[in-house]
């Protein structure tokens, strides 16, 4: 019975996406030629061009056909995969993407790694020793992490540990000269970047994480497991793990917009070559196709993360499914 | 059925999976070779800031393909230390009486890149059909009516009227020689392949372009000059972040900062730093300045635009927009060309910083109702401190500033062809002589032309001045043209004139052979790395 | 928690950030307006008093809030002021925390900051709770294809990447403090939305309520009396968190550069600290601590009200 109701979830969600998808591609397009400044100008460049010159530019970039032809054009490439060119690096903007999805996948994900690790030691401990001074000290880190913005810790950390102590780089994601660099050279340019980033999605996993376990801890299963004598240890990692996590996991997944923008900041503060830094230079060359791809992108892997942690939810949460 | 705890833990794994494969995948770049054996290939790191648009010199005229391109193309002739034109392509040159024709023999025995041989068929090519369309090479093309091809190293231009630059802007930076073969009959020259893959004649040739990362130029081993190059390849590493690039000049990860990539304002960070050094020279002159619209009712009133003069503090926006790595302004030309400054009429004489006065002025005048909005390139950080600074002065004297900060292409819509602005804040270059860059901060502009003035000054008698300035050959006689134009224009101060833009090249000391020439982009087929 | 229907629930799960759910009903309700709700206002302080940092943090935003109303008159010199005394530390005479580049005291624009920060801070959070509360109240009180709609719109907008859409969209249209307040605020209604609709519909459901309508009671009125003050405690929550949601947003935006320059503004001063960290540390920290601490502050009162006004969800 659960499982058949699962799957039949699990189709409702998808069907739910699609059109969650079109609707920001629909947007995206909207955004694109709404802006002032014609693309044109920046295509041209700076010194003064033929009227036939422009009107060839426009003609090649689609330019000049009514907006509902551009639109389905638009909604057609998209389907294809093509994102359209970069206006100022004539490259296919997807493989611009692709190019510098994996700095930003290795930050995110380092960051993420940590941020779990941290924020689930934060809140179990937090929840441990509930009410005591170290809960108060754990609420507070966790609190600071929300409310400082990412970008300035990442300004701080490089005042502090590259600029003052010397310990690691200013920035960047590998020394200048040389290639092929070893996965030991590299570290050291990811630890700053991937903290900073890491900083807010901790305090939010060590909110639901010290949330989630004290709620399990005082239901009456765990009560009844320790007059079955059982260690607070043993209660712990036996049993309120396993039911405080679905919370917890469902946080990650359904706050993995906030860490994506959160490396956009990052990104930039530390010149790391991701997605998030090659959004900020869009923006300031005003290359569309590339500001609007990357919107495209995040939006669909937001979308797409909402979907899965439903689906894990759904899996793993022991009320799910039952009424 | 997997239990949910499996689920879990599978989810959880994944990550931290993922985290470690993407960490060992790493991005340390292909395709690198790690060197054994003998001694390790020469190379010279340079910085720029983004990719280039296109290595096709007659598609772009940016920066960063600019000072790729300068490597791996050649001109005519390159500018010496004292900008006076040396052989490069041509060999030598004779220039008729009535300075109309200009007749140039060709070098022999230069090689394309891919092998084929140089010749007249190359020249012609370039400048009636590559160059045409192009903003910088514009300036000359338009002053030729004819290039006839006498033989196969002798070729022949013959100009409309007499151009007194024309000679200077034979260089590679104007007007580079482009292959014919790899263009003709090849479709469309915008979608070539070369575009990304640049076919030249210079002591570097295109080795690979990782988009984001870096552009490797390889040495061109068959280069006609003996002896050159002297180091193996460079590699142009692109920093987005100007502090990074400041960062990597000290820290040795790169061995040259060209002064278009160096955050002026930074220039206290890396003077004086070990290894360093600094080398102020201006190649080119450059003019930052203000233009203020006649069509605003107020700054069409002379005695507003001059008590304005009066209380912009150009030597506050010197230092602190600049580095000091500027000259504040004098008069209409600027101080780059010494020869056409006239130095009776001068700021410093005319619009002494006097913001009490200017004050009482304006008032006078009638005010200021309303305020004045100041437009400017966002992305400039020169633009941005001058801004407020000026919006700072100006308060003093009881004009109200509303920062305007427009991206590139929106400016330029705006103030050129909208004309809807009230004060701007620009730069030109004077590309080697007032009269390629300079003349068009004042020209009579009724047509909306982009990049010329868009003041609403015009003045015929300086319209002819700047004519007969550009057709003269001799610079003293020029001279005299721009000095009595520039006591007219600063009279009316149209556009006042901010700083002439000092020029600071950074290298470390480990490399030689540099600066030779009168710009530092060019003839790095004399630099070595000790 | 409340059992989750197979349509699974994810209202829950979407107000992760808040260790709150759907609310149950508290107290004793009395359809006479009057003596409970005097009774619950100086119980609410007693409650909210009982958290010490909450008092603190709101005693500091007061503090803030004074500051940013007596700018003119607490700078050492106009923000936009500058001099030739650029780059210089903290404790040079005359300018307490330092001056910038351009000469301009730090202070001075840090407390003009101020202005701008809790200015777009409550704007968005006051305009967002208006249309969330619209949004939400229609679609909690008329179930079937409206209901469906607005949620969906909802859902939608809370997919979108709040910072990166808002970037973009400040990024094409120019950047004014208006424009930035509107663009932050469209994206921030949707959490208010949620809450009021969740609210509405397990109230609307409720014996009382039934009662009401049977008595005769107009659905404005059951909505005014009835339902609003139970979620109200709800909306104020998240109003507070909004604020800080809108301060941590503005200064982002302005860290890239897209603030409006005709004010000074906390994120606008970290944008422009950016290249000068190396050689003068102080133009990043002082604002910094500023945004910190005031949106602290707010997290905090909101955990504070939080605890005050949904007394039955607090942890034991």
């Amino acid at each position: 019975m659960h499982r058949t109701w699962v799957v039949a979830f699990i189709l409702k969600r998808l069907v739910y996406a699609v059109p969650l998808v079109i609707a920001v591609v629909i947007v995206n397009f909207i955004l694109i030629k709404a802006a002032p400044g014609d693309p044109v100008t920046v295509l041209i460049g700076d010194y003064p061009a033929s009227q036939e010159y422009i009107n060839q530019v426009r003609a090649q970039y689609g330019l000049d056909q009514p907006m509902h032809v551009q639109l389905w054009r638009y909604l057609v490439e998209i389907g294809r995969g093509n994102l359209g060119q970069s206006l100022s690096q004539h490259q296919p903007v997807a493989t611009l993407l692709l190019e510098r999805l994996p700095q930003t996948v290795k930050l995110t994900l380092t960051a993420l790694a940590i941020a779990t690790v941290a924020g689930v030691a934060l809140g179990t401990i937090g929840a441990r020793w509930r009410g005591t001074p170290v809960d108060s000290g754990t609420q507070g880190v966790t609190l600071l992490g929300y409310s400082v913005p990412e970008f300035w810790l990442g300004q701080l950390l490089i005042i502090v540990f590259a600029v003052q102590l010397g310990w690691l780089p200013l920035g960047g994601a590998q020394p200048v000269r040389g290639s092929n660099f070893t996965w030991l050279e590299l570290l050291p340019y990811l630890v700053l970047p991937a903290v900073a980033l890491s900083f807010r999605y901790t305090a939010l996993i060590g909110r639901m994480t010290r949330a989630s376990m004290l709620e399990v801890d005082s239901s009456d299963f765990i009560t009844a497991a320790r007059s079955r004598g059982l260690t607070d240890w043993q209660v712990l990692l036996r049993h309120t793990v396993r039911n405080a996590s679905p919370p917890v996991v469902t946080v990650i997944g359904y706050n993995l917009g906030y860490i994506l923008a959160g490396s956009v900041m990052i990104e930039t503060v530390f010149s790391w070559p991701g997605i998030g830094r090659l959004l900020y230079e869009s923006i300031t060359k005003r290359d569309y196709p590339v500001m609007t791809g990357i919107l495209l992108m995040i939006s669909i892997s937001v979308v797409l993360a909402n979907l899965l942690t439903d689906i894990v939810h759904a899996l793993i949460d022991p009320r799910v499914g039952k009424s | 059925m997997p239990t949910r705890r499996t689920v879990l833990v599978g989810a959880l794994a994944t990550m931290g999976l993922g985290a470690l494969a993407a960490c060992g995948g790493g991005n340390g770049g292909s395709g690198g070779n790690a060197s054994t054996g003998t001694a390790k290939p020469k190379q010279v790191i340079i910085v720029t800031d983004s990719d280039p648009d296109s290595l096709n010199p007659g598609l772009t005229t940016g920066y960063q393909a600019l000072d790729v391109n300068v490597k791996v193309y050649e001109g005519l002739v390159w500018l010496d230390k004292e900008g006076k034109p040396q052989p490069q392509l041509a060999t030598k040159w004779e220039t008729s009486a009535d300075n109309l024709t200009y007749t140039f023999t060709l070098r022999e025995n230069v090689k394309w890149h891919d092998g084929s041989a140089f010749t007249a068929d190359d020249v012609k090519y370039s400048f009636e059909t590559l160059l045409k369309d192009n903003a910088r090479a514009q300036g000359v093309i338009s002053k030729i009516a004819s290039i006839t091809i006498k033989d196969p190293k002798t070729i022949e231009f013959k100009l409309k009227s007499p151009y007194a630059p024309f000679l200077i802007q034979m260089k590679v930076f104007d007007t580079p020689i482009l292959c014919k073969a790899v263009y003709e009959g090849k479709g469309d020259v915008k979608s070539n392949p070369a575009n990304r893959a640049p076919v030249g004649t210079g002591p570097f040739k295109f080795g690979e372009w990782k988009a984001g990362q870096s552009i490797t130029l390889e040495k061109n081993t068959a280069y006609w000059a003996q002896g050159q190059p002297k180091v193996d390849s460079l590699l142009f590493r692109i920093i987005t972040e100007p502090q990074n690039r400041v960062n990597a000049i000290v820290a040795g990860e790169v061995d040259i900062l060209p002064a278009v990539m160096l955050p002026q304002a930074n220039i206290k960070d890396i003077e004086g730093k070990p290894n360093v050094n600094v080398n102020k020279q201006t190649a080119i002159p450059a003019l930052y300045f203000m233009q203020m619209n006649q069509a605003n009712v107020a700054l069409a009133k002379p005695e507003i635009r001059k008590a304005i003069a009066a209380a912009v503090d150009r030597p506050r926006i010197v230092t602190q927009a600049m580095g000091g790595l500027a000259k504040p302004g004098v008069g209409a030309w600027g101080e780059g060309f010494p020869w056409a400054v006239n130095k009776d009429s001068s700021y410093d004489k005319l619009y002494k910083l006097d913001p009490a006065k200017a004050k009482t002025d304006v008032a006078a005048a009638g005010g200021v109702a309303g305020g004045l909005r100041l437009t400017y390139d966002a992305a400039r950080p020169q633009f941005v401190a001058a801004a407020q600074i000026i919006k700072d002065n100006l308060s003093q004297i009881g004009i109200e500033v509303k920062l305007e900060p427009l991206e590139n292409s929106v400016f330029r819509d705006k103030v050129y062809a909208k004309r809807d602005f009230d004060m701007s804040l620009q730069s030109f270059s004077s590309s080697g002589d007032p009269a390629i860059g300079y003349h068009r901060l004042y020209l009579t502009n009724t047509g909306r032309t982009v990049n010329v003035n868009p003041t609403g000054f015009a003045n015929a008698e300086v319209d002819k001045l700047l004519t007969d300035a550009a057709a003269k050959p001799d610079q003293a006689e020029r001279g005299k043209f721009y000095q009595q134009a520039q006591a007219i224009i600063d009279a009316a101060v149209p556009t006042l004139i901010l700083f002439d833009e000092l020029q600071a090249d950074v290298n470390r000391t480990n490399i030689t052979g540099l600066y030779v020439g009168v710009n530092p982009s060019d003839q790095f087929g004399q630099v070595d790395v000790k | 928690m409340t059992a989750p229907t197979p349509e699974f629930d994810k209202d829950e799960a979407l107000l992760a950030e808040l260790p709150v759910t759907v609310p149950v009903l508290d107290g004793p309700i009395e359809t006479a307006a009057g003596a409970p709700r005097r009774r619950a206002g100086a119980d609410l302080w007693a409650r909210f008093a009982r958290s010490k940092p909450a008092v603190a943090s709101l005693v500091w935003l007061v503090v803030v809030l004074l500051i940013a109303l007596l700018a003119g008159a607490i700078q050492t010199s106009p923000p936009f002021s500058g001099g030739p005394e650029a780059l210089r530390p903290p404790g040079t005479p005359g300018h307490l925390l330092g001056t910038n580049h351009l000469g301009q005291d730090t202070w001075s624009q840090l407390v003009h900051g101020a202005r701008v920060s809790l200015l777009v801070g409550f704007s968005v959070a006051a305009a967002a709770t208006l249309i969330g509360v619209l949004v939400g109240a229609l679609a909690g009180f008329f179930p079937g294809w409206i209901d469906t709609v607005l949620m969906r719109i909802s859902e939608f907008f809370q997919t979108l990447p709040r910072l990166v859409l808002a970037l973009i969209i400040v990024a094409l249209f120019g950047s004014s403090l208006l424009g930035m307040i509107i663009v932050v605020s469209i994206l921030s209604w949707p959490q208010t939305a949620r809450v009021v609709r969740g609210g509405v519909r397990t109230v609307r459901s409720a014996a009382f309520v039934d009662a009401a309508r049977v008595a005769g009671m107009p659905a404005g009125v059951i909505i005014w009396r009835e339902i609003l003050p139970n979620v109200l405690s709800q909306i104020v929550v998240i109003a507070s968190l909004d604020v800080a949601m809108a301060i941590l947003t503005e200064a982002s935006l302005s860290f890239f550069g897209l603030g409006d320059p005709n004010f000074v503004s906390w994120g606008g001063m970290l944008f422009q600290a950016q290249a000068y960290l190396r050689s003068a540390w102080w133009l990043a920290v002082f604002p910094g601590l500023a945004i910190a601490s005031v949106v602290l502050a707010l997290n905090l009162v909101g955990d504070g009200l939080n605890d005050a006004l949904n007394p039955r969800l607090k942890e034991r």
